[in-house]
């Protein structure tokens, strides 16, 4: 086991996988990211109020025609916590990975 | 918070499959090259008729009129992609069409006004639209062949 400075908000897999997703876009709408995601509406709803709530999304309502859409994206806060986490994560691989690396034979 | 390796090897794996769903290939409708296209051969023609006030209106309507077919195009997708945060095999194949599309122009721009030809706007718009329609598709099978070198790669 290791401790790590890792994010508890983003770390759970779904919200991993918005954020991740969101990371690579300017804005996404909230169909995309259901379909990407391969969660029902209310999930994206739960797991988008708690990225809302932590500063991570901003979320924006509005119309297209008479339909209503919702637009998802990343603040600025939430690709710097982003960023971290993903460097985290690769820390605890990396760390794991040098005492094998270590004893490797040439 | 403790998490083990192998935990956070299949966090890695959830962001790398987040980030190939993002640059996934998605189908750009031809009507999008059609009108990017049309859209410069009809701003050229009008550097062809000889009235100041159409041409200022023309460089006006240019841009808002492109706006509004890219983002058209865009809000269909459902998504606007960040170029900067594309994989650089990625980046590269967008940044390249766009540049090879451009230099296909200008070097076609550079001989008409070099030969001094008859006309020259009206050939030149016809040839963009000839190089949106055509380099278009080409430049989305380019973008498709990055994206599956990247994946492999990966």
């Amino acid at each position: 086991m290791t401790k790590a400075k890792l994010d508890e908000v983003i770390h759970a897999p779904n919200r991993l996988a918005i954020v991740a997703l969101l990371a690579s876009m300017e804005w996404a709408e909230f169909s995309f990211l259901r379909d990407e995601v391969g969660v029902s509406d209310s999930v994206l709803s739960k797991q988008l109020s708690t990225l809302e709530a932590a500063g991570y999304v901003k979320v924006r309502k509005g119309h297209v025609g008479k339909r209503p859409r919702t637009w998802l994206q990343l603040t600025r806060a939430g690709r710097s916590a982003f960023d971290a986490h993903v460097q985290a994560l690769k820390d605890i691989v990396a760390m794991a990975d040098r005492p094998a690396a270590a004893i490797a034979p040439n | 918070m403790e998490t083990t390796p192998q935990d956070a090897t299949d966090a890695l794996r959830h962001v790398e499959s987040a980030e190939d769903a993002a640059w996934r290939p998605r189908p750009v409708p031809k009507w999008y090259w059609w009108s990017v296209g049309l859209l410069m051969a009809g701003t050229w023609a009008a550097f062809d008729i000889d009235n100041k006030a159409l041409q200022i209106a023309v460089m006006l309507l240019y841009p808002v009129c492109l706006g509004a077919v890219i983002g058209l195009s865009v809000r269909k997708q459902g998504m606007q992609v960040r170029l900067g945060r594309a994989p650089r095999p990625v980046r590269r194949a967008i940044i390249g069409s766009v540049l090879v599309m451009i230099a296909a122009i200008g070097v076609v721009a550079l001989a008409l006004f070099g030969i001094d030809a008859p006309h020259p706007w009206l050939i030149l718009g016809a040839w963009g639209l000839v190089v949106m329609v055509i380099g278009g598709p080409l430049s989305e099978r380019h973008y498709k062949k990055a994206w599956e070198t990247w994946k492999a790669a990966a």
